[in-house]
């Protein structure tokens, strides 16, 4: 999770969902392009929990590169089960 | 391939439990850490903690720990062919001696002689015991360094640490139970420290000593962000493992996040040596700014073990596995730089310990892989010293280990292990103690000659013996059943052969506490059914499976039930099903699986597997709907030479510590039936261990050879060469010479007893052939775990007066009993049986020898001779008898003799040790009739019944 790796694909990842507009779509093609199917709409309802909670937390204001809730959200997506084992 | 369904137990249960109610838990770490810590051990551990010492490469012993005088005089002398042969691997390659390379001087306080690479180490020895017969199996450093870790040498298991954490919990739920400090990769990666088939998260965790012990274990994010970033993926791993619940490799990967989570917040306070003081550093030759060195790994050592890890491993390596101690085809001199880097860091980590008041909890692991040659590698005077796994030392401190001894001994320069050998599956082996044994048996008497020969089922009947030891049996009268004008006996009424029992402590009927079985669907029961004895009036051919149940308050008094066997699904149901293991499953959810029964079942004539039966009551019982559920077709094994086979017999399992092992018996050939390990997490689903390893093997071997009394030699296809070995933990097999076919079987029948929960006992039982179909007798012996790794074949059952034939199935109950799976059988004994009189034909008409051969465990009979018309001699010619030898299978009538029926063997005598490679010889005179010697019978039984005949040969 720490590693230059997963923060590099993360980061990637994270720039391709910042050409998206809403977090609906974001999280539709997140979920598309990661686990292949659409996304569930209590999963949907916790993805967009955490990014507004997460924008919320964050301290001061954005720097370069891709918003920092969208990197984590990559990043939590790259290391999840689902992604890591195919059924 | 078996696939594992998935089933809730133990750790999954938590894990489960939590995900039950996903939402409202945070991380539920609580969960979790319970299950790490969940298991118990069987028995109050002196050593909390394991700190391994491994030394990569392989030290030489003779240069270090084992003094060897008679190198450094025959220095430079040739070792002889016949050493040369049995073990360089290179018979024609001469070899020299060589001496060490430093003096040996004692320990001022134990004697313990250390060489001078070890200066340090040496002051401290009489803290330590040094073991000089350690021994392993591979001379490779891979494989070897594999079983030093794992036990196996091939395929990969569960690594020490594994073990350990998986036995023994953690004590801290923020760092790993199993830590391994490693600068380099070791020779067989990763493996040895993996958890293998046990959850993963018993796999240690790696160390690298550095300014980075733990790579990327910095946050990417303030503490804030990543914890709402694991919440998100903890939540996302919940909802996707809702839907495959219980796999272990998914909840084990979300475990690892936890755990990284713990390590971020303790590790680096751990690690930092920072906080000590310059003394303790000083101690172990480290210094305040050290981070790599080995004594700063040693000291990073014990402030993992202070902070509640179980097990520490330090690899030794400075380089790879290639700068280390492999002192192959180099300088044994080099050894010099690596004993200096670990000396004084070892014996500061032993005073720092002691000093702490930690010594006595934590136990010091010294160890290598193998040995080195007491000769020059390559050739006179060379400097190198190559690979020995047949000879090296390894020690042990603290953690309760007696100090000041040295435990074992090699010859007189260090070639072989002669005494107290420890072989590397033994290093830290435990044995514990039992309670009383209990013990049902099967008992045969066939009727002699004159005697009314009732229906052949009524020979069988069920014994009761106790035993405090499980080796030395006494049976107790329980004056039940009327047996030849008397009660006096131990017979159980109702049993034929032995019931399947058990001890259900969870009984909450006191009158219900011990249960027995009793089938009626196979062998001889089927000629019960039909003979409308015990009430059992139905005609088998209808295909029930009926299965009594026996329920009794004390073991000796029951009271009979009717049960029986359903089968789900048509396809499945075999011709025979014969539970051999029970036992009451606490853990499992759905109350109809209360209770577990395995055991063998024969699906047609050919396919034969394990059988696994539940019941909520002991009484109605349903089949797994698709048997077999260890499947000889998924076995794997090809078959053996001569013939397809591929057979999996009998059968136990137990639930250990949240697992399910199953002992199976695989059919290598018809001959060869070891005993094999198969393990579930959800009692259904095995995966078998190894297809291949004996967990119990076949014994050591007999041959027996006929010789021409008048030419002293043997005869013409019955010499020892042609002889089949007869190996040795059966009690009765057929002897056989080269170009026949056996036509017997021979099996380790494995069981055990009914105290699951805290391990197992069993017994093996030969046997041969079915005594129902073939007319042959089953002759069974028992065998009995003692403790983890050691199995020990009864020398002695008693049966003095006990008119039958010691033909027994054991069932055995263990108040107390042992732990873990036995790893070797010690060699019982051996029989000798059916010759085959068509083949022992005399050249010389009618004088020949019988010569009994090789084997290490018989060590008394004696033999007698009849001839067939009723005149019998005794053989004068045989060493002196123990009294321990008892007839059977005796017939004093020649018209009654049956050719399938007799029995022969050759006994083993109570405390039995070595016996000479001839034991004897015996002429016969057949008084000019061309002799045919039949039988050879001998039975290891009574020590006190009056001998009369014990092994005889018949002549005709």
């Amino acid at each position: 999770m720490n590693s230059t790796f997963i923060r590099e694909q993360s980061e990637a990842l994270a720039a391709r969902l910042a050409t998206i507009d809403d977090d609906d779509a974001r999280i539709a093609g997140l979920f598309l392009s990661a686990f292949g199917r659409a996304p569930q709409a209590e999963e949907v309802t916790s993805l967009k929990e955490f990014l507004s909670e997460y924008r919320d937390a964050q301290p001061g204001t954005a720097g370069p590169g891709p918003p920092r809730e969208l990197i984590a959200l990559s990043r939590a997506i790259l290391t999840s089960n689902e992604f890591f084992f195919v059924d | 391939m078996l696939t594992e369904t998935i089933k809730p137990i133990t750790r999954r249960d938590a894990i489960c439990a939590t995900l039950a109610t996903a939402g409202g838990i945070p991380l539920g770490r609580p969960a979790i850490a319970a299950s790490r810590s969940l298991p118990k051990p069987h028995h109050a551990p002196r050593a909390k903690h394991v700190i391994v010492l491994y030394m990569s490469g392989a030290y030489s012993h003779v240069d270090t720990f084992d003094p060897k005088p008679r190198l450094i005089r025959d220095h430079d002398v040739s070792i002889g062919p016949e050493l040369r042969a049995a073990v360089s691997g290179q018979a024609k390659t001469e070899r020299f001696l060589k001496a060490p390379l430093w003096r040996f001087r004692p320990n001022k306080k134990c004697g313990t002689e250390v060489s001078d690479l070890f200066p340090h180490l040496r002051e401290v020895m009489h803290e330590v015991a040094l073991v000089r017969s350690m021994h392993s199996d591979h001379r490779d450093h891979g494989e070897a360094t594999l079983q030093l870790h794992t036990g196996s040498t091939t395929i990969a298991m569960p690594s020490l640490g594994a073990w350990l954490s998986y036995g023994l919990g953690t004590f801290n739920d923020k760092l790993p139970a199993h830590v391994v400090i490693s600068e380099h990769r070791p020779y067989s990666g990763p493996q040895i420290w993996d958890a293998n088939f046990l959850p993963g998260v018993h796999c240690g965790v790696r160390i690298k000593p550095g300014d980075e012990p733990l790579p990327h274990l910095k946050p990417a994010s303030p503490a804030n962000l990543q914890e709402l970033e694991l919440g998100l993926l903890e939540t996302l791993n919940r909802r996707h493992i809702r839907h495959r619940p219980g796999d272990s490799q998914l909840a084990t990967r979300m475990e690892s996040f936890r755990t990284a989570k713990g390590l971020q917040d303790l590790a680096p306070d751990v690690l930092d040596l920072s906080q000590e003081s310059k003394q303790t550093l000083e101690l172990y030759g480290s210094h305040p700014s050290d981070r790599t060195s080995y004594a700063a790994q040693c000291v990073m050592a014990r402030r993992l073990i202070e902070n509640g890890v179980r097990f520490v491993e330090i690899i030794d390596a400075v380089g790879a596995c290639r700068d280390n101690w492999d002192a192959a085809h180099r300088d044994v001199g080099t050894h010099a730089k690596y004993a200096k880097r670990v000396d004084q860091p070892i014996a500061g980590l032993i005073e720092d310990l002691k000093q702490r008041g930690l010594f006595n909890d934590t136990l010091l692991v010294f160890c290598t892989e193998f040995g080195r040659t007491p000769w020059a590698q390559d050739g006179k005077g060379t400097k190198s010293r190559n690979h020995h796994p047949a000879a090296f030392s390894c020690w042990l401190a603290g953690g309760g280990v007696k100090p000041g001894i040295v435990y074992g001994r090699t010859d007189d320069i260090g070639n072989r292990v002669e005494e107290n050998a420890v072989h590397m599956h033994d290093h830290g082996c435990v044995l514990l103690d039992g309670g009383k044994y209990r013990m049902w048996y099967g008992g045969i008497r066939e009727p002699r000659g004159g005697e009314p020969r009732p229906p052949w089922y009524d020979w069988i009947r069920c014994g009761y013996a106790e035993s405090d030891d499980g080796i030395h049996w006494k049976r107790i009268k329980t004056r039940q059943v009327e047996w030849q004008g008397s009660r006096d006996n131990n017979i159980l009424p109702f049993f034929r052969h032995s019931p399947l029992i058990f001890r259900d402590d969870a009984e909450p009927d006191p009158q219900r506490r011990y249960k027995a079985f009793y089938f009626w669907n196979s062998g001889e029961h089927l000629d019960i059914a039909r003979s409308g004895k015990y009430g059992k009036t139905w005609d088998p051919r209808d295909e029930r499976f009926l299965m009594d149940l026996f329920s009794s308050a004390d073991g000796i008094h029951f009271e009979r039930q009717e049960g029986e066997v359903v089968f789900p699904s048509e396809q499945a149901r075999p011709l025979s099903l014969i539970p051999q293991s029970i036992f009451r499953d606490e853990r499992e959810p759905d109350p109809q699986k209360r209770f577990k029964a395995y055991g063998f079942s024969s699906l047609d004539l050919r396919r034969r597997g394990t059988s696994y039966i539940w019941s909520p009551d002991c009484l109605h019982w349903t089949a797994h709907p698709e048997l077999p559920v260890i499947d000889p077709a998924i076995r794997g094994t090809p078959p053996a030479a001569g013939g397809p086979t591929g057979q999996v017999h009998d059968t136990v399992c137990f639930p250990y510590e949240g697992y399910y092992i199953a002992l199976y018996q695989d059919q290598h050939d018809p001959l060869n039936m070891p005993v094999e390990l198969a393990v579930s997490r959800d009692s259904e689903s095995f995966r078998l261990v190894q297809p291949g390893q004996k967990v119990i093997p076949v014994g050591s071997e007999l041959r027996v050879e006929l010789i021409d009394a008048s030419t002293g030699k043997s005869l013409p296809g019955f010499s020892s060469e042609d002889c089949h070995p007869v190996q040795g933990d059966q009690l009765d097999t057929m002897v056989m010479w080269r170009g026949k076919e056996m036509p017997n079987r021979r099996h380790l029948v494995p069981f055990t007893g009914p105290t699951p929960q805290n391990g197992i006992v069993w017994a093996l039982c030969p046997r041969t052939g079915n005594f129902a179909s073939g007319g042959q007798t089953n002759l069974f012996r028992m065998a009995v775990s003692t403790g983890i790794e050691k199995v020990i074949v009864p020398p002695t059952f008693d049966h003095a007066d006990w008119q039958f034939r010691d033909d027994v199935i054991p069932r055995v109950i263990v108040p107390c009993c042992q732990d873990r799976i036995a790893r070797q059988l010690l060699p019982g004994c051996a029989v000798i049986r059916n010759c085959d009189p068509n083949r022992l034909t005399s050249p010389a008409g009618d004088r020949f020898v019988l010569r009994f051969i090789e084997t290490e465990e018989l060590v008394a009979f004696r033999v007698y001779v009849r001839i067939v018309d009723g005149h019998v001699v005794p053989g004068p010619g045989f060493p002196s008898v123990d009294d321990g030898l008892r007839p059977r299978c005796f017939h004093p009538d020649a018209s009654q003799i049956e050719w399938r029926r007799w029995s022969n063997t050759i006994g083993l005598a109570p405390g039995s040790t070595t016996f000479q490679r001839v034991i004897g010889e015996q002429t016969v005179d057949a008084g000019g009739r061309s002799p045919l010697p039949r039988v050879l019978i001998a039975t290891p039984l009574t020590r006190t019944g009056k001998v009369e005949q014990d092994l005889f040969v018949e002549v005709m």
